[in-house]
């Protein structure tokens, strides 16, 4: 039962990030790889403001918010005057300082060994502790991400997001700032990225750098490649699919390591997959080619 | 002052080695293709497989593994690419089909080799040669003079050569070259072909220098976006240029402030120029707005 709940917290905590991710490269057409750069911005703050300042968690989450919002709105500034591919560049060498960051800056992040003994997150005097309540606290975070969205997509501003992906010089003529639209959504996913990492710190009780790398960047963009783009029910799906499926190595008698590059061989041949043969993924509204 | 100038001169010269395959693909395809980091990870690896594990000399090792690499190049063009290359929006398609490709073999090269440090044959560990007032080893002399040779040979196909001009045609408009004659297609493939074996190629040459692990493959890929950001076009001559700045600024950052840092720095100080000057060092802004 508490392993169940394990996947499923996982999946939760993929779920938020997905969904959030999902505004930004499925309804706006920015592929972005930096989602675990701002995971690890909430994460390692978290891990950071707890262990090391004795903050309580809710005002961690809420600095690793913050810091997110600081982060994506100078880099978003800059990236999302780039052209389409150019900003993927740009988000991939943000991803990299961020890793090169977590990595050198030992002092504060702990370097390679990262950050352990991360309390468990607790809210209004209640610890959320792994199984149930961790499950809870993680799930309640996906549905108000999937909440969130719905009703962005719903609302006009959604439809200005979908007009720029479909032809941004077209909403420009219909006055819109579209830079202002694309910087808000990157935000707010960056945002969503950042309360999940704090779930996953608290969860983990360890944070290190080998859970932000680009890999894990790509993993989190595949999960709505592949579950569907534009498509919150399938960012949900992609997540539940491509955090679960992989467990059932486990059962196959694989070692950790060799589960864990089967793991990455399964996303790079499901992402190769998905552009051949549904390239709008399995729930998608829009393919990422035509 | 000496040492300097031959650090950044070796440092140069695998930066911009490595952007090479990325930069030639980018400016046939237009579309940016990660698993060129997956093929210098195939060239190094590959490199080690025929002059360690078969016993073949070095330099036919070398060579052997860029063709071999430039093949793989070809069928992952043919086999992927060309079923996913269509319009505009096919180049976010290509992209993320890239990263699978990208993901898939690093996994396999993990699953296969481990994730254990490997190193190319070279013979007793003896101190550099003393050229001009530096210690230079072997090995950094043959990346200085491949990546001169390299690149003096694709600046001469691409300015009179019939494939450097079909090269050029079908990179400013594809339609208007398959009008003229132009056998797009396998314009694609050579371009996949001559791309990915220079990559192999740096992952090979650079392999003689440095150790290799199935990361390295990412770090060359940063590398070489780096430059291709820097560049702002696929110019052989700006790639050289833009090579040589960040080599530069990158011996400067680490002999002023810290090596530990000056990766991060040199990224930071990238991204912000892109603020200012987002076509990089490319005079024409209609290469590098794509």
């Amino acid at each position: 039962m508490t392993y169940i709940a394990h996947i499923l917290v996982m999946a939760s905590i993929f779920s938020t990030i997905a969904v959030s991710l999902n505004l930004t490269a499925g309804h706006s057409g920015l592929i972005s790889v930096c989602q675990a750069a701002f995971f690890a911005v909430g994460a390692y703050s978290t891990a950071i403001l707890t262990t090391a300042h004795g903050w309580p968690w809710e005002a961690s989450v809420c600095a690793g918010a913050c810091v997110a919002i600081a982060v994506s709105l100078c880099v978003g500034r800059v990236a999302l005057r780039l052209g389409q591919q150019t900003f993927v560049l740009a988000t991939f060498a943000l991803q990299m300082i961020m890793f090169h960051v977590l990595q050198n800056w030992s002092d504060v992040t702990g370097g390679a060994l990262g950050i352990p003994g991360v309390p468990m997150a607790s809210a209004v005097g209640l610890q959320a502790s792994p199984g149930l309540p961790a499950l809870l606290l993680a799930g309640s975070a996906a549905v108000f991400a999937v909440l969130c969205v719905s009703h962005i997509t719903r609302t006009p501003y959604g439809r200005v997001l979908r007009g720029i992906r479909e032809d941004e010089p077209l909403m420009q003529s219909a006055c819109k700032n579209t830079l202002r639209f694309k910087l808000n959504v990157f935000v707010l996913s960056a945002v969503f990225a950042s309360i999940s990492g704090s779930i996953y710190a608290s969860y983990a009780g360890y944070v290190d750098p080998s859970s932000f790398t680009i890999h894990d960047s790509i993993f989190m963009l595949a999960i709505v490649i592949i579950g569907g783009t534009g498509s919150t029910r399938g960012a949900v799906l992609g997540a539940v699919v491509l955090v679960g499926f992989p467990e059932a190595l486990r059962f196959v008698g694989m070692s950790s390591s060799v589960a864990a590059n089967v793991r990455q061989l399964l996303y790079g041949v499901l992402l190769v997959g998905c552009m051949l043969w549904r390239p709008q993924g399995l729930l998608g509204k829009y393919p990422m080619c035509e | 002052m000496e040492q300097h100038v031959a650090n950044i001169l070796i440092l140069a010269a695998r930066y911009a080695v490595t952007a090479l395959g990325l930069s030639i693909v980018y400016r046939v395809s237009g579309c940016i293709d990660f698993a060129q980091g997956a093929m210098y990870l195939l060239g190094a690896y590959l490199a080690w497989v025929w002059a360690s594990a078969c016993g073949l000399p070095l330099a036919a090792g070398i060579v052997l593994s860029s063709v071999c690499v430039g093949l793989i190049g070809m069928g992952v063009d043919a086999g992927v690419y060309r079923r996913v290359r269509g319009d505009k929006r096919a180049m976010l398609g290509i992209m993320l089909a890239s990263f699978g490709v990208l993901v898939i073999c690093q996994s396999s090269i993990s699953l296969i080799f481990g994730d254990i440090t490997l190193g190319l044959p070279r013979g007793p560990i003896e101190p550099g040669r003393l050229i001009l007032g530096a210690r230079v080893t072997d090995a950094q002399v043959a990346i200085i003079l491949t990546a001169t040779a390299v690149h003096l040979l694709c600046w001469f196909s691409d300015r009179g050569t019939r494939l450097g001009l079909k090269m050029k045609a079908v990179g400013d408009n594809r339609e208007l070259a398959a009008i003229t004659g132009v056998h797009t297609k396998a314009v694609f493939l050579l371009a996949a072909g001559i791309g990915s074996g220079l990559s192999g190629l740096a992952g090979a040459i650079i392999s003689l220098d440095v150790d290799m692990q199935p990361s390295v493959g990412t770090e060359a890929l940063l590398t070489a976006v780096l430059v291709a950001l820097l560049a702002g076009s696929g110019r052989i001559g700006a790639i050289a240029v833009a090579g040589i700045v960040l080599a530069t600024t990158k011996e400067m950052v680490g002999a002023c402030v810290s090596f530990l840092w000056a990766e991060s720095i040199v990224l930071g100080l990238v991204l912000t120029m892109l603020a200012v000057r987002p076509i990089g060092l490319s005079r024409r802004h209609r290469e590098a707005s794509r």
